[in-house]
């Protein structure tokens, strides 16, 4: 029983980092309408940065993301701007930020190899320490992506509803000429959110740098998570997001549990594919959107 | 005020208007009407920015509207309630009204503006909190018309406000249109609806195929017998 108390406990801590690997890919699509595969380099490249920093210039983890934020929130707003200046559609985002994930996980590759790459643990204390209460283990890394994605989760709740950016967002979000035509600057705002969904990326990249090792393909096998979390939470939905993160977590970790390691994709997809089936438009949403 | 000259747009190569001119007064209620087609929702459009001229300029009060980005138009005193109504229907009616009051001196006066509507349309603010999507035609019709009050325009662009309305609806939407009016806001009203659209306005265009085929005092042309034998079926 405590192994399956402990699965659930790792289910639940790994979602709010499945949320915060998902946000970007769920707003973009949900409101930009745009398919931005680009935000799984980013996580993969902050982690990198982070691992980079700790490894050889001996920051704390943690204080890496003040170095790693910005640069992928410039970064992400840089390229959302290009994309409002060719005024990309949605199928051709998914090519072209599918060509720019595969360009960017060799610029990894060149870097720092397809070997694995961890930060020491001279250099990263977090990895091994956890909080304990009575038998169960709260490793600190996936205990603090925990709760920096309830913290990120609800300020984007904040934001969307009650901000009158939020609310140009949601617009936009279910009728975008409306939302210009009463004065919101499409531009702007997409530019501003994709600072926000970038700076949450770089944010999940730090947290997984601090608890795996890394190494290029990583990007690509996110996509077994990511979208599982994007369809179940409704695109562009933010505590959607979260509640689908803990959702596939807890699946994933009870999967491997039960049956093996191996089992923790096949029960994401399951879950996948019946959300799909049984409600497309997400289980946290009233209909597909904000 | 509105000054619209030599207006030409269109769909791809579709042309859909063909050197249009028109002129609204301040204070002034102008009906357009035209069977389907006539592209009527397209000179809506093209004056509310939502979509661009192929020629022509749109003069409001000295201010050159033609092709000003879209979202610089409403800021400029243009608001539009276009047809089929479009609220946003997965926001609150509160939120919806908000979004009408975005541009920086509409939110200004948000609360001012907002007591107001809600003085017009007594339905709204009793279901601030619902969802757009979930009100009925005539509730959604209204709220589209009190979004664009929102905003504050010297100018109202209405596309068909009747459009799948029962008739004492219809009735009570074109009573608001007088009383916002009233308030000193000019009106550009496009209707199918060609008796009451008229009745209501101080001067009326027949548009066709895109031309401007006939104009002048909304009487006159609700007295022109080859329009009555056309138009309003009489
Ligand atoms: N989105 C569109 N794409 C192509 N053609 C259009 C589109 N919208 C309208 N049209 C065409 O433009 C002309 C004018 O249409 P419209 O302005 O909607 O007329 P009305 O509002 O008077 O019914 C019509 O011939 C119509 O078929
Ligand atoms: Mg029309």
């Amino acid at each position: 029983m405590t192994l399956y108390g402990q699965a659930i406990i790792s289910g639940v801590l790994a979602g709010g980092l499945y949320a915060m690997m998902s946000l970007g890919v769920s707003l973009s699509w949900g409101v930009l309408k745009i398919i931005n595969l680009a935000y799984f380099s980013f996580i993969l490249l902050a982690g990198y940065g982070s691992y980079e920093l700790a490894t050889s210039h001996g920051w704390d983890p943690f204080v890496t993301v003040l170095a790693v934020v910005p640069v992928v929130v410039i970064v992400g707003a840089l390229l959302q701007l290009f994309f409002e200046k060719v005024k990309i559609g949605e199928f051709e985002s998914l090519l072209v930020t599918f060509g720019l994930l595969i360009m960017l996980e060799s610029v990894a590759r060149s870097i720092w190899s397809a070997d694995f790459r961890r930060i020491p643990s001279t250099a990263n204390p977090y990895a091994s320490s956890s909080l304990k209460i009575g038998d169960f283990a709260f490793p600190t890394p996936q205990l603090s992506a925990f709760l920096t994605a309830i913290v990120i989760g609800l300020l984007m709740k904040y934001l969307l509803d009650r901000t009158y950016f939020g609310k140009a967002v949601r617009a936009l979000a279910q009728d975008r000429d409306m939302a210009r035509a009463f004065g919101v600057d499409h531009r702007r705002v997409a530019v501003i959110l994709s600072g926000l969904a970038a700076a949450t990326a770089a944010i999940a990249g730090v947290f997984i740098a601090m608890s795996q090792a890394l190494f290029p393909g990583l990007a690509v096998e996110w996509f077994g998570i990511v979208f599982p979390v994007v369809i179940l939470g409704g695109l562009g939905s933010t505590l959607g997001a979260l509640g689908a993160g803990v959702v596939i977590g807890v699946a994933a970790a009870i999967a491997s549990v039960a049956w093996g390691p191996s089992y923790a994709p096949l029960a994401t997809f399951v879950i996948l594919i019946a959300t799909l089936l049984f409600r497309p438009e997400g289980l946290f949403t009233r209909k597909a959107s904000v | 005020m509105l000054e619209v000259r030599d207006v030409a747009a269109g769909y791809g190569k579709a042309q859909a208007l063909w050197g249009l001119s028109l002129t609204v007064s301040v204070g002034e209620i102008v009906t357009i009407v035209g069977p389907n087609g006539a592209g009527k929702s397209t000179l809506v459009n093209v004056i509310g920015g939502l979509q661009p001229a192929w020629q022509g300029s749109i003069d409001l009060d000295g201010v050159e509207l033609t092709n000003l980005a879209t979202h610089r138009v409403c800021a400029s005193g243009v608001a539009v309630v276009p047809e089929g109504r479009r609220v946003f229907p997965e926001m609150s009616v509160s939120d919806n009204l908000d979004m009408g009051a975005y541009h920086r001196e509409a939110r200004r006066h948000r609360d001012e503006t907002y007591a107001e509507v809600c003085e017009i349309f007594p339905r709204l603010a009793e279901r601030a909190q619902q969802l757009a999507g979930s009100l009925s035609g005539g509730e959604q019709q209204m709220l589209a018309i009190g979004r664009a009050m929102m905003s504050r325009p010297k100018l109202l662009l209405l596309d068909e406000p009747s459009l799948g309305l029962a008739p004492v609806i219809v009735e009570a939407i074109f009573d608001v249109i007088r009383e916002i009016n009233k308030t000193g806001t000019s009106i550009l009203l496009v209707e199918q609806n060609v008796v009451e659209g008229l009745e209501l306005a101080h001067r009326g265009y027949v548009l066709e195929e895109g031309r401007i085929v006939r104009e002048g005092p909304a009487a006159d042309l609700l007295d022109d017998k080859e329009l009555q034998a056309s138009y309003f079926g009489m």
